[in-house]
């Protein structure tokens, strides 16, 4: 007997996103191939602006709301149990601030429904598109993961990620903040889930916004410490 | 009597009066009373009389009694540090775990 086909939870975090969520969600497909539903859910993490309410104007979307900002792990986290708690067999993850194109979705969400592996990541081009400070900070990460962790990989940093929603409980992580992608990755690898990684496009909208370099320390000091067993 | 004597016991008497006040708005029980006057009176008592308790720095062997206050103060500094980080950890577990717990109850209220 074949599995039902899946359905799809498309997990955003968003603070302060009222320029860029409008243009994100009206931009999803409202069906993928070989899924039964595609759910949004969009995770507002203590907005002060008009974010939670173009979220819930838009149509088929489910809103969370964080009373206080908690940070991208944390929103990320509540919006993947809102997802385990809709029913969803794979969940997807995709930053907020528009830099993730849903022209990609199929090519993350195919592998997983095709079984072929338990947990898909987007690779950025490491191209002059990317900001250099993001450039270096994410050689410096690739090299620690894999010296740490034995994971080679293009893109350690990138937030584009899907996986089923059986991974996700192996998956579970406890970073509130940008070193999210870096447990994640440290759960798949002492977890044994298999992954591919599939290349994606990316729009630099705020240089600003996002990992910045003291993330950037912030995440090598949490990656030493995970290697050491905490 | 060098002002810094007087200065040190004035501040500490000021302490002893703090914890009074935070005690009476019910900020804390009657033993943190207790601690703190403790702590203070015993600070305002080793300002003024510093000879009583140079008995203490010979026990510790260390030469001045200011060298044993040092050495108890960055004790005591310490481990608050390390309890208010404990603390602060702990807070902050139980903030995280309440807010997502009524960011996930509007969930199952909302039709979607």
């Amino acid at each position: 007997m074949r599995n039902p086909l899946p359905l799809v939870a498309i997990v955003i975090p968003a603070h302060n996103e009222e320029r860029h969520l409008p243009g994100l969600l009206s931009s999803l497909p409202s069906a993928l191939a070989g899924a039964s539903r595609v759910i949004p859910i969009v995770v507002d993490d203590g907005s002060r602006d008009g974010t939670a309410r173009l979220a819930r104007a838009a149509a088929g979307v489910r809103v969370v709301r964080h009373r206080v900002r908690l940070g991208k792990g944390a929103a990320l986290k509540t919006g993947s149990e809102a997802a385990l708690r809709l029913g969803a067999g794979v969940i997807v993850v995709m930053d907020g601030d528009g830099q993730h194109r849903a022209g990609d979705l199929p090519r993350l969400v195919a592998p997983l429904i095709r079984g072929e592996a338990e947990v898909v990541l987007g690779t950025r081009p490491l191209s002059r598109d990317m900001p250099a400070t993001l450039r270096f900070g994410n050689g410096v990460l690739n090299f620690a993961i894999r010296a740490l962790f034995g994971i080679r990989l293009g893109d350690s940093q990138g937030g584009f990620r899907a996986f089923t929603a059986a991974a996700y409980e192996k998956l579970r992580w406890q970073a509130r903040g940008y070193a999210v992608e870096s447990e994640m990755l440290v759960h798949m690898a002492r977890q044994g889930l298999t992954f591919l990684e599939v290349p994606i496009d990316v729009i630099y909208h705020d240089r600003h916004k996002g990992t910045q370099p003291l993330d950037g320390l912030h995440i090598l000091r949490h990656l030493l410490a995970w290697r050491l067993g905490h | 009597m060098p002002a810094i004597q007087l200065l040190a016991a004035i501040f500490a008497a000021a302490m002893m009066y703090q914890a009074f006040i935070n005690y009476r708005r019910g900020e804390v029980g009657g033993l943190g009373l207790l601690t703190w006057e403790v702590v203070w009176g015993g600070l305002v008592v080793a300002a003024l009389f510093p000879g009583l308790f140079q008995r203490f720095a010979a026990v510790a062997h260390v030469a001045r009694l200011l060298d044993l206050v040092t050495i108890v103060g960055l004790l005591f500094l310490g481990s608050a540090v390390y309890y208010l980080h404990l603390f602060a950890r702990r807070l902050e577990k139980m903030v995280v775990e309440l807010v997502r717990a009524e960011a996930l109850r509007d969930l199952d209220t909302d039709p979607g």
